[in-house]
């Protein structure tokens, strides 16, 4: 029987949106441009309530991780995969059990994630379509992500080691790092719509996520043969355990956005278009 | 009789003025066979001040790329817009129509969104085409900022407006659609 661990890994997609919600949250509290509002009370407290739910969620598997790694490393140093030892069964008992209890958690706290980032979405493509569909042309998109409303703009912070250790210190690092360097409208406008189209794609996943978690515990609860299942559940933890304590994450290049100004075209001036 | 060999010695002297025009016109507007930069557009200018030659226009403008691509240097710019204002003063092109090709090639920031009024909800509902309309100016942007001026740094902020304006774009327009859905 196999079990689908690759949903869990995928789970981590959910997860990381939600830290995306923590920096998106700080940078609207000191980023909001004057001509661009998309960050307004609505989507902040749903975004806060987003990282709440991740930091909720990481404190809540880290004891059960733990608990499990202890568990896999003396099962497999014991020799117990290819055993029937009546030590072995025990083991592979209280594997299964906490094995059972990381799906119950994340079984759990999958609706109110996913409530969060619907709430998240629905909220910001509001903003989205009254601040940026309604009120601009494609120009003025560009204008904005260039930074140029008549005055300069500086180039977007570094993200430099931000993302460092524990989900949870993500988001600070995060917001330390938006609230020393970033106040530019085009910075914000990036981060924003990354944000909104994970939150879409998400909402939709974690439909299907929630769904297999479902089928696999029952599978767990009913599999009576181990099989392949300590590989696969190290495989499943390894993932977890990325998703809290640290992975590389593609978003840090959004951040990184360097909108520099262009150069003084004096000598084109007849030939350029503002 | 008379009138007859009249008629005809007009004709045949007509169609071989004519005939000799030609090579006279096809050799004023002749892509000029300079191989540096300067020299050839000293010599299309040249050209362009007869306005026979407007015509020439785009194969003028294609050869200056092939002839600054051997030589990328930010001073190329230059070149490319005095051929572009030559061929405005021509009237080979349009001013609007120079203005495009100049900010095609060599600015950054995208053409072909500056023009466009229309509200984003409506003006960002045909993915596809707004997609393969950046894609062509980018490629227009690497061969300008790139391989014309050797501009990396300029080529990569294009590089940033084209991610940026993606993501951004697939955003709105997908917030639009939702909101038109909810309707």
């Amino acid at each position: 029987m196999s079990y689908a661990i690759p949903t869990l890994k995928d789970f981590s997609l959910a997860l990381a949106i939600t830290a995306l919600g923590g920096v998106t949250t700080a940078h609207a509290v000191t980023a909001t441009g004057p001509s661009v509002n998309l960050f307004n009370a609505a989507t902040i407290e749903s975004l806060s309530n987003t990282s709440k739910t991740a930091r909720a969620l990481e404190s809540s598997l880290e004891k059960v991780i733990n608990q499990l790694e202890t568990q896999t490393a003396l099962y497999e140093s014991a020799g117990c995969a290819s055993s029937n030892d009546a030590g072995c069964v025990q083991l592979r008992k209280g594997v299964k059990k906490n094995y059972a209890d990381l799906l119950d958690q994340i079984q759990a706290q999958l609706p109110e994630i996913k409530r969060n980032i619907g709430e998240t979405r629905d909220a910001l493509g509001k903003q989205m379509v009254s601040e940026l569909g309604r009120k601009m042309s494609p120009g003025d998109l560009q204008r904005l992500l260039a930074g140029r409303h008549g005055k300069m703009t500086p180039s977007a912070p570094a993200l430099g080691s931000a993302k460092a250790g524990r989900l949870s210190g993500l988001f600070e690092g995060y917001y330390n790092l938006v609230r020393r360097g970033g106040n530019s409208s085009g910075n914000s406008t990036v981060l924003a719509s990354q944000l909104y189209i994970d939150a879409v794609h998400s909402a939709n996943y974690l439909d299907l996520i929630g769904a297999e978690i479902d089928s696999q515990h029952t599978e767990l609860l009913l599999e009576l043969e181990w099989g392949e299942l300590t590989a696969q559940m190290t495989g499943t933890v390894g993932s977890v355990k990325e998703l809290l304590w640290g992975s590389d994450d593609m978003r840090q290049n959004i951040l990184n956005v360097g909108l520099e100004t262009s150069q003084p075209q004096e000598a084109f001036a007849d030939l350029y278009v503002d | 009789m008379k009138i007859a060999n009249i008629v005809m010695l007009t004709v045949a002297l007509g169609s071989t003025v004519a005939c000799s025009s030609v090579p006279q016109n096809r050799s004023a507007c002749a892509i000029p066979d300079a191989k540096t930069v300067d020299a050839f557009l000293t010599a299309t200018e040249n050209n362009l001040g007869n306005s026979r030659c407007g015509t020439s226009f785009d194969d003028y403008f294609d050869r200056l790329i092939a002839l600054s691509r051997e030589n990328p240097d930010a001073t190329n710019k230059q070149a490319f817009a005095d051929l572009i204002r030559a061929g405005i003063v021509n009237g080979a092109i349009s001013k609007r129509e120079g203005m495009a090709r100049f900010n095609e090639y060599f600015e950054p920031e995208f053409y072909s969104l500056k023009t466009d009024v229309r509200s984003n909800c409506v003006a960002l509902s045909d993915r596809q085409n707004d997609i393969n309309a950046l894609d062509n100016e980018l490629r227009k942007k690497r061969t300008g900022l790139l391989d014309i001026l050797g501009d990396k740094a300029q080529f990569r902020q294009s590089q940033q407006f084209y991610q940026d304006l993606t993501v951004v774009m697939d955003a709105v327009r997908h917030s639009c659609d939702a909101a038109l859905a909810r309707r």
